[in-house]
Protein backbone atom coordinates (compact mmCIF):
# COMPACT_ATOMS: atom_id res chain seq x y z
CA UNK A 1 0.00 0.00 0.00
CA UNK A 2 2.98 2.82 1.56
CA UNK A 3 4.18 1.78 -2.49
CA UNK A 4 1.04 2.73 -4.38
CA UNK A 5 0.93 6.24 -1.96
CA UNK A 6 4.69 6.44 -2.70
CA UNK A 7 4.48 6.36 -6.29
CA UNK A 8 2.02 9.88 -5.98
CA UNK A 9 4.80 11.73 -4.51
CA UNK A 10 2.66 13.75 -2.84
CA UNK A 11 5.64 15.82 -1.02
CA UNK A 12 7.33 16.98 -4.00
CA UNK A 13 6.63 20.88 -4.66
CA UNK A 14 6.88 22.57 -7.73
CA UNK A 15 6.65 26.04 -8.72
CA UNK A 16 3.40 27.14 -9.12
CA UNK A 17 2.67 27.84 -12.62
CA UNK A 18 0.22 25.04 -13.17
CA UNK A 19 -1.23 25.79 -10.13
CA UNK A 20 -1.89 29.58 -10.95
CA UNK A 21 -3.64 28.96 -14.08
CA UNK A 22 -5.45 26.22 -13.02
CA UNK A 23 -6.80 27.92 -10.00
CA UNK A 24 -7.75 30.94 -13.12
CA UNK A 25 -9.72 28.86 -15.44
CA UNK A 26 -11.50 27.08 -12.32
CA UNK A 27 -12.88 30.60 -11.33
CA UNK A 28 -13.16 31.61 -14.61
CA UNK A 29 -15.21 28.66 -15.31
CA UNK A 30 -17.39 29.01 -12.40
CA UNK A 31 -18.17 32.60 -13.39
CA UNK A 32 -18.86 31.60 -16.66
CA UNK A 33 -21.44 28.96 -15.02
CA UNK A 34 -22.83 31.20 -12.56
CA UNK A 35 -23.61 33.71 -15.02
CA UNK A 36 -24.99 31.69 -17.28
CA UNK A 37 -27.71 29.20 -14.80
CA UNK A 38 -31.54 29.14 -15.86
CA UNK A 39 -32.95 31.13 -12.68
CA UNK A 40 -36.48 31.47 -14.35
CA UNK A 41 -37.62 28.25 -13.09
CA UNK A 42 -36.26 28.05 -9.47
CA UNK A 43 -38.83 27.70 -6.84
CA UNK A 44 -41.23 25.77 -8.89
CA UNK A 45 -42.41 22.24 -8.95
CA UNK A 46 -43.01 20.07 -5.45
CA UNK A 47 -40.26 20.10 -3.25
CA UNK A 48 -38.98 15.92 -2.34
CA UNK A 49 -35.69 16.55 -0.86
CA UNK A 50 -32.75 17.81 0.24
CA UNK A 51 -29.74 18.22 -2.57
CA UNK A 52 -27.40 20.57 -0.71
CA UNK A 53 -26.18 22.07 2.65
CA UNK A 54 -28.86 24.72 1.87
CA UNK A 55 -31.40 22.36 1.81
CA UNK A 56 -30.78 22.14 5.98
CA UNK A 57 -31.63 25.89 5.94
CA UNK A 58 -34.62 27.41 7.01
CA UNK A 59 -37.05 27.12 3.38
CA UNK A 60 -37.77 30.97 3.70
CA UNK A 61 -34.15 31.48 3.58
CA UNK A 62 -32.85 29.49 0.46
CA UNK A 63 -35.63 29.90 -1.35
CA UNK A 64 -34.84 33.58 -1.25
CA UNK A 65 -33.75 34.31 -4.51
CA UNK A 66 -31.88 37.40 -2.84
CA UNK A 67 -29.50 35.31 -1.01
CA UNK A 68 -28.63 33.93 -4.59
CA UNK A 69 -27.45 37.38 -5.89
CA UNK A 70 -25.70 38.26 -2.63
CA UNK A 71 -23.64 35.45 -2.55
CA UNK A 72 -22.53 35.79 -6.73
CA UNK A 73 -21.32 38.80 -5.66
CA UNK A 74 -18.94 37.71 -2.82
CA UNK A 75 -18.17 35.05 -5.14
CA UNK A 76 -17.15 37.81 -8.08
CA UNK A 77 -15.56 39.62 -5.30
CA UNK A 78 -13.44 37.29 -3.83
CA UNK A 79 -12.88 35.54 -6.93
CA UNK A 80 -11.07 38.73 -7.95
CA UNK A 81 -8.94 38.93 -5.02
CA UNK A 82 -8.19 35.24 -5.46
CA UNK A 83 -6.85 35.36 -9.09
CA UNK A 84 -4.58 38.31 -8.11
CA UNK A 85 -2.98 36.29 -5.11
CA UNK A 86 -4.27 39.25 -2.50
CA UNK A 87 -5.65 38.44 0.96
CA UNK A 88 -5.10 35.09 0.35
CA UNK A 89 -6.52 32.57 2.26
CA UNK A 90 -9.26 35.16 3.14
CA UNK A 91 -9.61 35.44 -0.34
CA UNK A 92 -9.81 31.64 -1.34
CA UNK A 93 -11.99 30.82 1.05
CA UNK A 94 -14.54 33.87 0.40
CA UNK A 95 -14.40 32.39 -2.95
CA UNK A 96 -14.92 28.90 -3.04
CA UNK A 97 -17.54 29.43 -0.14
CA UNK A 98 -19.47 31.74 -2.07
CA UNK A 99 -19.60 29.43 -5.11
CA UNK A 100 -20.50 26.56 -3.45
CA UNK A 101 -23.38 28.23 -1.35
CA UNK A 102 -24.55 29.49 -4.88
CA UNK A 103 -24.67 26.33 -6.21
CA UNK A 104 -26.11 24.71 -3.47
CA UNK A 105 -28.90 27.19 -3.07
CA UNK A 106 -29.54 27.11 -6.74
CA UNK A 107 -29.85 23.07 -6.72
CA UNK A 108 -32.17 23.47 -3.94
CA UNK A 109 -35.03 25.25 -5.41
CA UNK A 110 -34.24 24.12 -9.31
CA UNK A 111 -37.14 21.77 -10.48
CA UNK A 112 -34.36 19.72 -12.54
CA UNK A 113 -31.35 18.03 -12.31
CA UNK A 114 -28.04 19.75 -12.82
CA UNK A 115 -24.35 17.96 -12.25
CA UNK A 116 -22.30 20.66 -13.67
CA UNK A 117 -20.78 22.18 -11.24
CA UNK A 118 -20.03 19.09 -8.53
CA UNK A 119 -15.88 18.66 -10.05
CA UNK A 120 -15.41 21.85 -10.92
CA UNK A 121 -16.21 22.73 -6.90
CA UNK A 122 -14.54 20.09 -5.33
CA UNK A 123 -11.73 20.81 -7.81
CA UNK A 124 -11.60 24.49 -6.07
CA UNK A 125 -11.59 23.00 -2.56
CA UNK A 126 -8.42 21.68 -3.15
CA UNK A 127 -7.23 24.61 -4.60
CA UNK A 128 -8.53 26.32 -1.71
CA UNK A 129 -7.05 23.95 0.85
CA UNK A 130 -3.30 24.74 -1.03
CA UNK A 131 -3.73 28.47 -0.61
CA UNK A 132 -4.56 27.87 3.08
CA UNK A 133 -2.02 25.95 3.97
CA UNK A 134 0.79 28.13 1.94
CA UNK A 135 -1.01 31.07 2.85
CA UNK A 136 2.32 32.44 4.08
CA UNK A 137 4.74 31.48 1.39
CA UNK A 138 2.84 32.48 -1.32
CA UNK A 139 2.24 36.15 0.60
CA UNK A 140 6.17 36.10 1.44
CA UNK A 141 6.81 35.28 -2.33
CA UNK A 142 4.19 37.60 -4.06
CA UNK A 143 5.88 40.13 -2.05
CA UNK A 144 9.08 39.95 -2.96
CA UNK A 145 8.08 38.89 -6.77
CA UNK A 146 9.87 35.68 -6.87
CA UNK A 147 6.22 33.54 -6.97
CA UNK A 148 6.70 31.77 -9.97
CA UNK A 149 9.98 30.61 -9.46
CA UNK A 150 9.67 28.96 -5.92
CA UNK A 151 8.43 25.62 -5.39
CA UNK A 152 5.07 26.38 -3.63
CA UNK A 153 2.84 23.78 -5.44
CA UNK A 154 2.53 20.68 -4.09
CA UNK A 155 1.62 17.54 -5.86
CA UNK A 156 -0.77 16.55 -3.18
CA UNK A 157 -3.16 19.39 -4.23
CA UNK A 158 -2.50 17.37 -7.97
CA UNK A 159 -3.26 14.29 -6.98
CA UNK A 160 -6.10 15.12 -4.83
CA UNK A 161 -7.67 16.85 -7.89
CA UNK A 162 -7.07 13.41 -10.15
CA UNK A 163 -8.37 11.63 -7.45
CA UNK A 164 -12.02 13.79 -7.38
CA UNK A 165 -11.85 13.36 -10.90
CA UNK A 166 -11.31 9.96 -10.83
CA UNK A 167 -14.22 9.14 -8.03
CA UNK A 168 -16.43 11.75 -10.16
CA UNK A 169 -16.49 9.17 -12.97
CA UNK A 170 -15.85 5.73 -11.55
CA UNK A 171 -19.55 6.89 -9.43
CA UNK A 172 -21.10 7.76 -12.66
CA UNK A 173 -19.65 4.24 -13.97
CA UNK A 174 -21.01 2.60 -10.78
CA UNK A 175 -24.44 3.93 -10.54
CA UNK A 176 -25.02 3.03 -14.16
CA UNK A 177 -24.11 -0.62 -12.77
CA UNK A 178 -26.22 -0.35 -9.78
CA UNK A 179 -29.47 1.14 -11.50
CA UNK A 180 -28.99 0.13 -14.76
CA UNK A 181 -29.10 -3.56 -14.31
CA UNK A 182 -25.56 -4.60 -14.31
CA UNK A 183 -23.88 -4.75 -17.13
CA UNK A 184 -27.16 -5.39 -19.12
CA UNK A 185 -27.61 -1.32 -18.86
CA UNK A 186 -24.76 -1.47 -21.76
CA UNK A 187 -27.43 -3.20 -24.65
CA UNK A 188 -27.34 -0.71 -27.15
CA UNK A 189 -31.47 0.08 -27.16
CA UNK A 190 -30.83 2.10 -23.72
CA UNK A 191 -28.31 5.14 -25.74
CA UNK A 192 -30.86 5.07 -28.67
CA UNK A 193 -33.89 5.75 -26.34
CA UNK A 194 -32.17 8.40 -24.40
CA UNK A 195 -31.47 10.17 -27.71
CA UNK A 196 -34.86 9.56 -29.03
CA UNK A 197 -36.38 11.45 -25.60
CA UNK A 198 -33.39 13.76 -24.79
CA UNK A 199 -30.83 14.27 -27.43
CA UNK A 200 -30.99 15.27 -31.64
CA UNK A 201 -31.68 12.18 -33.68
CA UNK A 202 -31.00 14.43 -36.79
CA UNK A 203 -27.41 14.98 -36.00
CA UNK A 204 -24.71 12.85 -38.14
CA UNK A 205 -23.82 10.68 -34.64
CA UNK A 206 -27.01 11.11 -33.57
CA UNK A 207 -28.05 9.01 -36.76
CA UNK A 208 -25.40 6.50 -37.27
CA UNK A 209 -26.13 5.24 -32.86
CA UNK A 210 -30.09 5.22 -34.20
CA UNK A 211 -29.96 3.22 -37.26
CA UNK A 212 -27.29 0.87 -35.53
CA UNK A 213 -27.83 -0.76 -32.35
CA UNK A 214 -24.23 -2.81 -31.84
CA UNK A 215 -22.63 1.19 -32.86
CA UNK A 216 -24.61 1.86 -29.50
CA UNK A 217 -23.55 -0.52 -27.72
CA UNK A 218 -19.81 0.21 -28.28
CA UNK A 219 -20.23 3.79 -27.13
CA UNK A 220 -22.06 2.22 -24.09
CA UNK A 221 -19.18 -0.59 -23.27
CA UNK A 222 -16.61 1.95 -24.16
CA UNK A 223 -18.12 4.93 -21.68
CA UNK A 224 -18.82 2.23 -19.03
CA UNK A 225 -15.77 0.86 -19.15
CA UNK A 226 -13.47 3.90 -19.16
CA UNK A 227 -15.84 5.19 -16.42
CA UNK A 228 -14.59 1.98 -14.18
CA UNK A 229 -11.37 1.62 -14.90
CA UNK A 230 -10.89 5.73 -14.29
CA UNK A 231 -8.96 4.85 -10.92
CA UNK A 232 -6.13 3.43 -12.64
CA UNK A 233 -5.36 6.90 -14.19
CA UNK A 234 -4.59 7.82 -10.48
CA UNK A 235 -1.51 5.53 -10.55
CA UNK A 236 -0.27 5.69 -14.12
CA UNK A 237 0.04 8.87 -15.85
CA UNK A 238 0.07 7.54 -19.17
CA UNK A 239 -3.22 6.18 -19.11
CA UNK A 240 -4.29 9.36 -17.13
CA UNK A 241 -3.41 11.04 -20.38
CA UNK A 242 -5.27 8.50 -22.60
CA UNK A 243 -8.36 8.82 -20.18
CA UNK A 244 -8.38 12.72 -20.60
CA UNK A 245 -8.69 11.99 -24.32
CA UNK A 246 -11.18 9.56 -24.15
CA UNK A 247 -13.50 11.74 -21.48
CA UNK A 248 -12.77 14.98 -24.06
CA UNK A 249 -14.28 13.44 -26.95
CA UNK A 250 -17.04 11.72 -24.74
CA UNK A 251 -18.22 15.04 -23.71
CA UNK A 252 -17.89 16.56 -27.09
CA UNK A 253 -19.76 14.18 -29.10
CA UNK A 254 -22.03 14.10 -26.20
CA UNK A 255 -22.68 17.84 -26.65
CA UNK A 256 -23.34 16.76 -30.29
CA UNK A 257 -25.78 14.47 -29.60
CA UNK A 258 -27.57 15.94 -26.78
CA UNK A 259 -27.09 19.93 -27.14
CA UNK A 260 -29.01 20.80 -23.79
CA UNK A 261 -26.57 19.02 -21.78
CA UNK A 262 -23.67 20.64 -21.81
CA UNK A 263 -20.22 19.84 -19.42
CA UNK A 264 -17.92 22.69 -20.17
CA UNK A 265 -16.75 22.59 -16.66
CA UNK A 266 -16.05 18.83 -16.25
CA UNK A 267 -14.20 19.32 -20.24
CA UNK A 268 -11.98 22.16 -18.29
CA UNK A 269 -11.42 19.93 -15.50
CA UNK A 270 -10.16 17.22 -17.18
CA UNK A 271 -8.00 18.85 -20.01
CA UNK A 272 -6.10 20.50 -17.11
CA UNK A 273 -5.75 17.52 -14.70
CA UNK A 274 -5.61 14.74 -17.28
CA UNK A 275 -3.82 16.19 -20.71
CA UNK A 276 -2.20 19.69 -19.81
CA UNK A 277 -0.31 18.85 -16.19
CA UNK A 278 1.16 15.93 -17.82
CA UNK A 279 2.47 17.42 -20.83
CA UNK A 280 4.02 20.55 -19.21
CA UNK A 281 5.31 17.79 -16.85
CA UNK A 282 6.74 16.30 -20.17
CA UNK A 283 8.18 19.43 -21.42
CA UNK A 284 10.00 20.10 -18.02
CA UNK A 285 11.33 17.05 -17.89
CA UNK A 286 12.42 17.18 -21.44
CA UNK A 287 14.09 20.84 -20.35
CA UNK A 288 15.74 19.36 -17.52
CA UNK A 289 17.01 16.49 -19.48
CA UNK A 290 18.67 18.64 -22.63
CA UNK A 291 20.07 20.90 -19.88
CA UNK A 292 21.94 17.91 -18.33
CA UNK A 293 23.29 16.66 -21.52
CA UNK A 294 24.31 20.41 -22.45
CA UNK A 295 26.43 20.11 -19.17
CA UNK A 296 27.58 16.47 -19.47
CA UNK A 297 29.41 17.67 -23.14
CA UNK A 298 29.78 21.45 -23.12
CA UNK A 299 31.37 21.30 -26.20
CA UNK A 300 28.89 19.69 -28.11
CA UNK B 1 7.77 22.99 -13.02
CA UNK B 2 11.02 22.58 -11.40
CA UNK B 3 10.75 20.35 -8.25
CA UNK B 4 12.52 20.86 -4.98
CA UNK B 5 13.89 17.43 -2.57
CA UNK B 6 11.63 15.60 -0.72
CA UNK B 7 10.14 16.50 2.66
CA UNK B 8 7.19 15.37 5.09
CA UNK B 9 3.55 16.19 4.97
CA UNK B 10 2.47 18.91 7.17
CA UNK B 11 -0.49 18.25 10.20
CA UNK B 12 -2.53 20.65 8.02
CA UNK B 13 -2.20 18.40 4.62
CA UNK B 14 -2.36 15.22 5.96
CA UNK B 15 -5.79 16.53 7.86
CA UNK B 16 -6.65 17.53 4.72
CA UNK B 17 -5.68 14.87 2.72
CA UNK B 18 -7.65 12.13 5.01
CA UNK B 19 -10.96 14.29 4.93
CA UNK B 20 -11.15 15.04 1.14
CA UNK B 21 -10.59 11.45 0.47
CA UNK B 22 -13.14 9.72 2.73
CA UNK B 23 -15.93 12.84 2.12
CA UNK B 24 -15.22 12.01 -1.65
CA UNK B 25 -15.93 8.45 -1.12
CA UNK B 26 -18.45 8.29 1.76
CA UNK B 27 -20.79 11.00 1.01
CA UNK B 28 -21.90 9.56 -2.86
CA UNK B 29 -21.98 5.96 -1.73
CA UNK B 30 -24.37 6.90 1.60
CA UNK B 31 -25.89 10.13 0.73
CA UNK B 32 -26.25 9.47 -3.05
CA UNK B 33 -26.33 13.69 -3.80
CA UNK B 34 -25.54 16.27 -1.46
CA UNK B 35 -23.47 18.70 -2.94
CA UNK B 36 -20.93 19.24 -4.14
CA UNK B 37 -20.73 15.20 -3.73
CA UNK B 38 -22.85 13.17 -6.20
CA UNK B 39 -22.80 9.53 -7.19
CA UNK B 40 -23.43 11.17 -10.77
CA UNK B 41 -26.35 9.14 -12.16
CA UNK B 42 -26.01 10.65 -15.75
CA UNK B 43 -27.67 8.50 -17.99
CA UNK B 44 -27.65 5.84 -15.27
CA UNK B 45 -31.29 4.51 -16.22
CA UNK B 46 -31.75 0.94 -18.55
CA UNK B 47 -34.75 1.73 -21.21
CA UNK B 48 -37.03 -0.58 -22.77
CA UNK B 49 -39.33 2.13 -23.68
CA UNK B 50 -40.23 5.25 -23.15
CA UNK B 51 -43.75 6.84 -23.34
CA UNK B 52 -44.85 10.15 -24.57
CA UNK B 53 -48.55 11.20 -24.13
CA UNK B 54 -50.22 14.08 -26.12
CA UNK B 55 -53.96 15.56 -25.17
CA UNK B 56 -56.31 16.95 -27.74
CA UNK B 57 -59.80 18.58 -26.26
CA UNK B 58 -63.06 18.27 -28.05
CA UNK B 59 -62.52 21.24 -30.59
CA UNK B 60 -59.00 19.23 -31.36
CA UNK B 61 -56.59 22.02 -29.59
CA UNK B 62 -53.90 20.49 -27.72
CA UNK B 63 -53.39 20.65 -24.17
CA UNK B 64 -50.66 20.41 -22.29
CA UNK B 65 -50.08 16.99 -20.80
CA UNK B 66 -48.38 18.30 -17.96
CA UNK B 67 -51.89 19.19 -16.72
CA UNK B 68 -53.06 15.76 -16.68
CA UNK B 69 -49.86 14.26 -15.08
CA UNK B 70 -48.79 12.79 -18.36
CA UNK B 71 -45.10 14.55 -19.52
CA UNK B 72 -42.35 12.78 -18.14
CA UNK B 73 -41.32 14.58 -14.93
CA UNK B 74 -37.72 12.71 -14.91
CA UNK B 75 -36.78 13.38 -18.48
CA UNK B 76 -33.52 14.45 -17.51
CA UNK B 77 -30.10 13.23 -18.30
CA UNK B 78 -29.05 11.98 -14.97
CA UNK B 79 -30.93 8.49 -13.30
CA UNK B 80 -33.26 8.34 -10.63
CA UNK B 81 -31.39 6.95 -8.09
CA UNK B 82 -32.51 7.51 -4.39
CA UNK B 83 -30.66 6.65 -0.70
CA UNK B 84 -32.04 5.43 2.09
CA UNK B 85 -31.65 8.94 3.71
CA UNK B 86 -33.66 11.54 1.32
CA UNK B 87 -35.03 11.90 -2.46
CA UNK B 88 -32.24 11.96 -5.14
CA UNK B 89 -33.73 15.41 -5.58
CA UNK B 90 -34.92 18.50 -4.53
CA UNK B 91 -37.65 19.35 -6.13
CA UNK B 92 -40.10 17.69 -9.04
CA UNK B 93 -40.94 20.05 -11.62
CA UNK B 94 -44.67 18.33 -11.14
CA UNK B 95 -46.29 15.32 -10.06
CA UNK B 96 -46.38 12.63 -12.80
CA UNK B 97 -47.38 9.01 -13.93
CA UNK B 98 -45.11 8.84 -16.83
CA UNK B 99 -41.78 8.22 -15.60
CA UNK B 100 -38.92 6.92 -17.39
CA UNK B 101 -37.83 3.62 -16.52
CA UNK B 102 -41.04 2.46 -15.78
CA UNK B 103 -43.58 0.51 -17.41
CA UNK B 104 -47.01 2.34 -18.58
CA UNK B 105 -49.95 2.53 -17.09
CA UNK B 106 -53.00 0.08 -18.07
CA UNK B 107 -55.25 1.89 -19.95
CA UNK B 108 -57.71 1.15 -17.05
CA UNK B 109 -55.14 3.20 -14.66
CA UNK B 110 -54.42 5.86 -17.15
CA UNK B 111 -58.29 6.41 -17.87
CA UNK B 112 -58.91 6.92 -13.83
CA UNK B 113 -55.87 9.34 -13.90
CA UNK B 114 -57.41 11.05 -16.27
CA UNK B 115 -60.74 11.48 -14.92
CA UNK B 116 -59.46 12.64 -11.96
CA UNK B 117 -57.55 15.63 -13.54
CA UNK B 118 -60.95 16.55 -15.51
CA UNK B 119 -63.18 16.46 -12.85
CA UNK B 120 -61.41 20.07 -12.12
CA UNK B 121 -61.48 21.20 -15.20
CA UNK B 122 -64.15 22.82 -17.41
CA UNK B 123 -63.73 20.44 -20.66
CA UNK B 124 -66.28 17.06 -21.12
CA UNK B 125 -63.76 14.71 -22.86
CA UNK B 126 -60.46 14.97 -24.10
CA UNK B 127 -58.38 12.22 -26.60
CA UNK B 128 -55.26 11.02 -24.89
CA UNK B 129 -52.51 9.72 -27.66
CA UNK B 130 -49.87 7.21 -26.55
CA UNK B 131 -46.56 7.33 -28.62
CA UNK B 132 -44.43 3.86 -27.26
CA UNK B 133 -40.74 4.64 -28.69
CA UNK B 134 -38.41 0.98 -28.62
CA UNK B 135 -36.87 -1.23 -30.29
CA UNK B 136 -38.42 -1.21 -34.07
CA UNK B 137 -35.88 -4.23 -35.12
CA UNK B 138 -33.09 -5.81 -34.02
CA UNK B 139 -30.72 -2.63 -34.98
CA UNK B 140 -33.42 0.45 -35.15
CA UNK B 141 -34.98 2.50 -32.23
CA UNK B 142 -38.04 4.45 -32.83
CA UNK B 143 -41.85 4.33 -32.57
CA UNK B 144 -43.21 1.01 -32.06
CA UNK B 145 -46.90 1.97 -30.80
CA UNK B 146 -49.20 4.52 -30.99
CA UNK B 147 -52.61 4.01 -29.11
CA UNK B 148 -55.83 6.53 -28.69
CA UNK B 149 -57.91 6.89 -26.05
CA UNK B 150 -60.95 8.68 -25.04
CA UNK B 151 -62.09 9.86 -21.47
CA UNK B 152 -64.94 11.58 -20.98
CA UNK B 153 -65.76 13.42 -17.58
CA UNK B 154 -67.80 11.40 -15.12
CA UNK B 155 -70.31 13.48 -14.26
Amino acid sequence: MSDWVNRLDLTRLSTPLFGRVSVALVLLMALHLTANMPLERLGQGISVGTVSAAGLLPAWLYGDVRLLALLWVAFVVCGALWMGDWMVPLSSWGATLAFTGYVSVYLQNAPFWDHKCHLLNLVMFVQCAWYHIYAQEIRAARREGRLLTTPLYPQWAYVASVFAICCHYFFAGLSKLIEGGGLRWADGLTFQLWILARGDGDTWLGSMVLAHRSLSQVFQITALGFELLVPLALFWPRFRVAVGLFFIGFHLSSHQIFPDVVFTANLVVVCLFFVMEPALAWWAARQARMETESVVSPEG
Amino acid sequence: MSSSPTRGLRLSERVFLGLFVAANILVPLLLIEFYPFTIAPMYDTRLREVTLYAVRGPSGQPLPARDFGLDIANLGADGTATSPFHRHRARIPFDSVNIVGQPPLAPQALARRVKQQLASMSIPWVIITRTTLGAVDAERAGVVKVEEMRVERTP
